[in-house]
């Protein structure tokens, strides 16, 4: 008896952290959960397209050019008789790929440029955040622009160009995190402890940005898929022949009256991609959100 | 608050001079020689030496920079490399198509987002509220131009309701003033062209405001959302005031604050998305013309539609700062 009772009272005094609540949060919404499932199941789509698409991405058959959606090729064909659904499963590696690189690249260099810039204050700290207010002052889509124009066409060139539009986001992020800890008691007692620089930013600083962080990259990744298609839409991301979501749309507008499935198939992938990683950021913003923990 | 306007006034100076060394130095980030890029293989030696002349390339870079800026404040943004015609005059052609798109579509965006908004809080986890919301989440993950596409496809081919492409009908004679050309219709009194020229923006405004309509509609919904759990909304109800008082006067007043920011902060995604909308509903507008620029790697263009389209969007900027100074009391800024 007295054993059971002790059981109890340690299982009642055992902590939870923000990050457990948070994700217990997650997963009982039902709407991040089904985010979740659609990202994994596109990134499965990506890791085994050899395997699950009917025909190659790029083999062309004029005989069977424009063929409306049936059992032998169940999202049609296009002009070059390409099977569509092979293409949009070769396509998401695509898709994912820009999502995942241009975010990293303003994950890295955004988190460092506010880390460097709140920590260590003073011109830097003035200078960086003057150029991030000057990134901010284009719209996302013309800051591209410009940059691409620099660079030149190409799907490489579209993932340093996203990538780039959006460091401003996660300095000011950073930075606003960075300003709140460095003056709390625990950073100079850490301080007066003996950890260096490198230490305090990693351990107190930058954990604590954690949650803006994390929700700011789900919704930052659906945002440059559907950017990096919209780049190659234009014709300045993916070149044909690549099996890309955004250059197939581009094509299939040339043939909307009479083969409307080039041109809808696509942009239904697209949507259902980026609506994941909404579902998953929106679930994750909640989950972080103390005000609404019970 | 004269002094606030001011000073946001005399922030933009810097601001728009720091635009203007971005946009000048594009062209000298281009890796490789720029004057071969722009020219391409048809080029020959003397239109080489004549572009560089033309773009002043032999002068010392700061020289080059003050030569240009003073160019710009006269309205010289230069020559397009590819068709001859001075800069300045594409965009004006152009970019009254792309205000007007532009206009249309937010006043549309806000319309339908607030409405969407403040029934969806009002009305929490109904049917109605679950089917708005679901809807603005699709909204934000479809892209526009796809979007664009669809609606040309259902409306404009299938249905034929609507056209879906240009700026107006080809057969409509317009006497062009101003280039607004629903301005121009009006002044004219040409009723037929105003009618073509509405009818060409329905479909590209609509599907330029899907973004925004779902920023709107989920911004309006949560600040709604807030207001309600306020203790003056209970007061206001407690007092025995209808409730249709209760939300007109007290929860809009209050509400509707912060959605005007997110409106104004709306406007860069619809000059962003407005380059897309104009490709997929061929509207000559700046978008397009930089598109093209870009494409045709015609420089001149490209800085010119660049420096106007991200100067009007700082200036939109510091309407909405000052707007919104206006419209809540509570802000103080000293």
């Amino acid at each position: 008896m007295a054993k059971n009772s002790k059981v109890d009272s340690e299982k009642k005094i055992k902590s939870e952290s923000l990050w457990t609540i948070s994700f217990k949060r997650l997963r009982k919404s039902r709407t991040a959960v089904l985010g979740i499932i659609i990202i994994i199941l596109f990134t499965l789509i990506a890791l085994f397209a050899p395997y699950i698409a009917p025909y190659d991405p790029l083999e062309q058959n004029f005989i069977k050019s424009f063929r409306a959606p049936s059992a032998e090729h169940y999202l049609g064909t296009d002009e070059f008789g390409r099977d569509i659904f092979s293409r949009i499963i070769y396509g998401s590696r695509i898709s994912l790929q820009i999502g995942f690189v241009a975010v990293f690249i303003s994950l890295v260099v955004g988190v460092s440029v506010g880390l460097a810039a709140g920590y260590y204050g003073g011109w830097i700290d003035m200078l960086v955040m003057r150029v991030m207010d000057l990134m901010l002052s284009f719209p996302y889509i013309l800051l591209a622009l410009v940059i691409m124009s620099i660079l030149g066409p190409g799907i490489y060139n579209a993932m340093i160009a996203i990538g780039i539009v959006y460091v401003p986001q996660y300095a000011r992020i950073v930075r606003s995190s960075v300003l709140s800890v460095k003056k709390k008691e625990y950073v100079l007692a850490a301080r007066a402890l003996g950890a260096n620089d490198f230490r305090i930013i990693l351990k107190h600083v930058f954990l604590n940005s954690m949650a803006p962080i994390i929700i700011q990259t789900t919704l930052s990744i659906g945002r440059a898929i559907i950017n990096a298609a919209g780049l190659s839409f234009l014709g300045l991301g993916a070149q044909p022949p690549t099996p890309e979501w955004g250059a197939m749309l581009s094509n299939g507008q040339n043939f909307l009256r009479n083969a409307p499935w080039i041109a809808t198939f696509p942009g239904i992938a697209v949507a259902l991609l980026v609506l994941g990683f909404n579902l998953v950021g929106d679930g994750f913003r909640d989950a972080f959100d103390p005000r609404l923990h019970k | 608050m004269l002094n606030y306007i001011l000073r946001r006034i005399l922030i933009l100076i810097p601001l728009l001079l720091a635009i203007s060394i971005v946009v000048f130095f594009m062209i000298h980030l281009i890796p490789g020689d720029p004057v071969q890029i722009m020219l391409g293989d048809k080029g020959s030696e003397e239109d080489a030496a004549r572009i560089r002349a033309e773009l002043g390339f032999d002068d010392p870079l700061h020289i080059q920079y003050f030569k240009f800026l003073s160019n710009l404040m006269k309205g010289d943004l230069g020559r397009s490399i590819r068709n001859r015609n001075p800069v300045i005059s594409e965009i004006q052609n152009s970019f009254p198509a792309t205000i007007e798109l532009t206009i249309l579509s937010m006043v549309f965006a806000s319309a339908i987002g607030i409405m969407a908004g403040i029934i969806s809080a009002i009305k929490q986890y109904s049917i109605i509220d679950n089917l708005t919301m679901i809807g603005a989440l699709l909204g934000i993950s479809m892209p526009v131009f796809w979007v664009g596409m669809m609606l040309m496809l259902v409306f404009g081919s299938e249905l034929g309701w609507l056209p879906i492409s240009g700026r107006i009908s080809r057969v409509t004679d317009l006497n062009v003033i101003t280039n607004f050309y629903i301005i121009d219709s009006i002044i004219t009194q040409n009723w037929a062209a105003l009618q073509s020229t509405l009818s060409h923006l329905v479909l590209p405004a609509v599907t330029l405001a899907t973004i925004p309509v779902a920023m709107i509609a989920r911004m309006t919904r949560s600040t709604t959302l807030e207001v309600l759990n306020q203790d003056y909304i209970r007061t206001a109800r407690a007092k025995g005031l209808p409730e249709k008082t209760v939300i007109m006067k007290h929860v809009l007043k209050n509400s509707l604050i912060p959605v005007v920011t997110i409106i104004g902060l709306q406007f860069g995604s619809f000059l962003g998305g407005a380059v897309l909308t104009e490709t997929v509903f061929a509207r000559a507008g700046v978008g397009r013309l930089l598109i093209n620029g870009i494409l045709g790697r015609d420089f001149p263009v490209i800085q010119g539609a660049v420096i106007v389209i991200a100067s009007f969007f700082v200036f939109i900027n510091l309407f909405v700062d000052i707007l919104y100074s206006f419209l809540d009391p509570r802000i103080h800024y000293s």
